[in-house]
């Protein structure tokens, strides 16, 4: 399945090489040392490059396929751009091929003393084996944490939606939180969605990193507090949070799914 | 003489060709902008103003989009040269950005831009069209520069900039703030239209 898709991939970008990161569902992420158009690009991080790539469905229709992958490889590329004017953290994008479903970007994250990439989740996981209860609480992991509740905090205030924020999701470097992966963003203003972002991630956190997820999502929320009351939003953010914490709680009763349709 | 080559590990057919002039006089520049328009090969450049160029990385990105629209048969323009000028702008009108990126009378620094198949090309080729450059907008050699991210930037006019971007309003911090241009300028033209 993979090689098919790599060989796919191949053809639309010849002599660059590929090193597979991860596959999802939607899209393939992969790794490369060589940058299309420049040697020395003004980014952090100037010897390598993440290529996420939408392959075709064989499943749907030609057309419909050739639509969906264009959108959505349009929306994610305006997610981004969208964010870096703003200021919030995440890959920027280098070039973009809207019609193979192929986006360029900068390459985040360091990596970790056992060799994987500084995700959160990789992260906590690695303090989590191979340190002590006293480590994984400290005051940088609250750090940490309180800074990406911040990050999501300032997110939600422009009315955007993460769509599937996980601790996967979220990248650390030198003790700064990143966002990535905006397959399934969207824009929305109603405490609804946001809500149920926040609760996505407190699931994920639950999930991945349950001996101490009351605390990690403790720490996430002080944060997501302190995001909007920045004096930067001034007194909407504090209703905003009102009206978003009291929707969460909602939501952690029902459960994601409005309807239980579908 | 000063020019630059680049190749792109995608495109490793074609060479791209570019040279930068400073201190062009007015009249030469209403001079190409009508051969321009009236098509004499001799002028079968992309001619670019400076005043919208932040850095290499903003033109590079253009005409790397550029080949590539070309050779997958995607162009908006007629031509390749103008299909770079057309990447660089972030609205959605050809003639737009041939006003803003293009020759324009006022800003006296170009910068010429030209797509050669690689098989075609060797140096001699190159400095011969190099030098058919200095004759035809009548500059001394000096004027003739290297292009470099320093120059670009003590020639761009931010203030032009970021208006063409429509950046006024984004967060740009102190530090590095020509890279930070740098991304928005070409997230911005990616999504030209979109």
């Amino acid at each position: 399945m993979t090689d098919r898709l790599v060989g796919q991939v191949s053809g639309y970008l010849p002599n660059i090489p590929l090193e597979v990161v991860s596959q999802g569902a939607e899209a393939l992420v992969f790794k490369t040392k060589v940058h299309p158009y420049i040697e020395k690009p003004y980014l952090q991080n100037n010897s390598e490059y993440i290529i996420k790539f939408r392959p075709s469905k064989p499943y749907r229709h030609p057309k419909i396929d050739a639509s969906i992958t264009k959108n959505r490889t349009i929306g994610e590329v305006k997610f981004m751009a969208k964010l870096s004017k703003l200021g919030i953290k995440a890959p920027s994008v280098i070039s973009a091929d809207y019609k193979n479903g192929i986006i360029w970007m900068e390459c985040l994250g360091s990596e970790l003393p056992n060799g994987e990439v500084s995700s959160l989740k990789n992260w906590l996981w690695y303090l989590e084996r191979n340190e002590s209860e006293e480590r994984c609480l400290a005051d940088d992991v609250k750090l940490a944490c309180n800074k990406v509740g911040e990050l999501i905090g300032k997110l939600h205030m422009n009315d955007m939606i993460h769509g599937d924020l996980t601790s996967s999701n979220i990248l650390l470097q030198n003790g700064e939180p990143m966002l990535i992966d905006f397959g399934l963003s969207s824009y929305s203003g109603l405490p609804e969605d946001k809500a149920v972002d926040l609760y996505v991630l407190e699931r994920a956190i639950l999930s991945t990193h349950s001996v101490f997820s009351d605390k990690y999502n403790q720490w996430l929320l002080e944060g997501y507090e302190a995001g909007h009351k920045s004096s930067e939003f001034g007194k909407k953010g504090n209703k905003k949070l009102v009206e978003t914490i009291r929707k969460l709680e909602d939501v952690r009763l029902r459960g994601r799914k409005r309807s239980m349709l579908g | 003489m000063s020019y630059t080559t680049i190749n792109f590990p995608q495109f490793p057919q074609y060479t791209v060709f570019v040279s930068l002039f400073q201190g062009v006089e007015k009249d030469t520049l209403n001079t190409v902008k009508q051969e321009l328009i009236a098509g004499n090969e001799d002028y079968d450049f992309c001619f670019l103003n400076t005043a919208h160029l932040i850095s290499l990385e903003q033109l590079y990105s253009s005409i790397h989009r550029a080949i590539l629209n070309f050779e997958s048969g995607n162009m908006r323009a007629k031509t390749l040269n103008t299909e770079i000028i057309f990447n660089l702008s972030p609205v959605n009108k050809i003639m737009e950005a041939l006003k803003s990126f293009g020759v324009d009378e006022k800003t006296p620094n170009l910068v010429a831009v030209k797509v050669f198949k690689s098989e075609e090309l060797d140096s001699n080729t190159i400095i011969q069209v190099n030098n058919n450059l200095v004759n035809l907008l009548k500059v001394e050699e000096c004027q003739n520069l290297k292009i470099t991210d320093e120059l670009l930037y003590k020639l761009v006019d931010i203030a032009k900039f970021k208006k063409t971007y429509k950046l006024n309003d984004a967060k740009i911090s102190d530090i590095d703030s020509q890279g930070q241009l740098t991304r928005l300028a070409i997230a911005d033209s990616l999504l030209r239209g979109l």
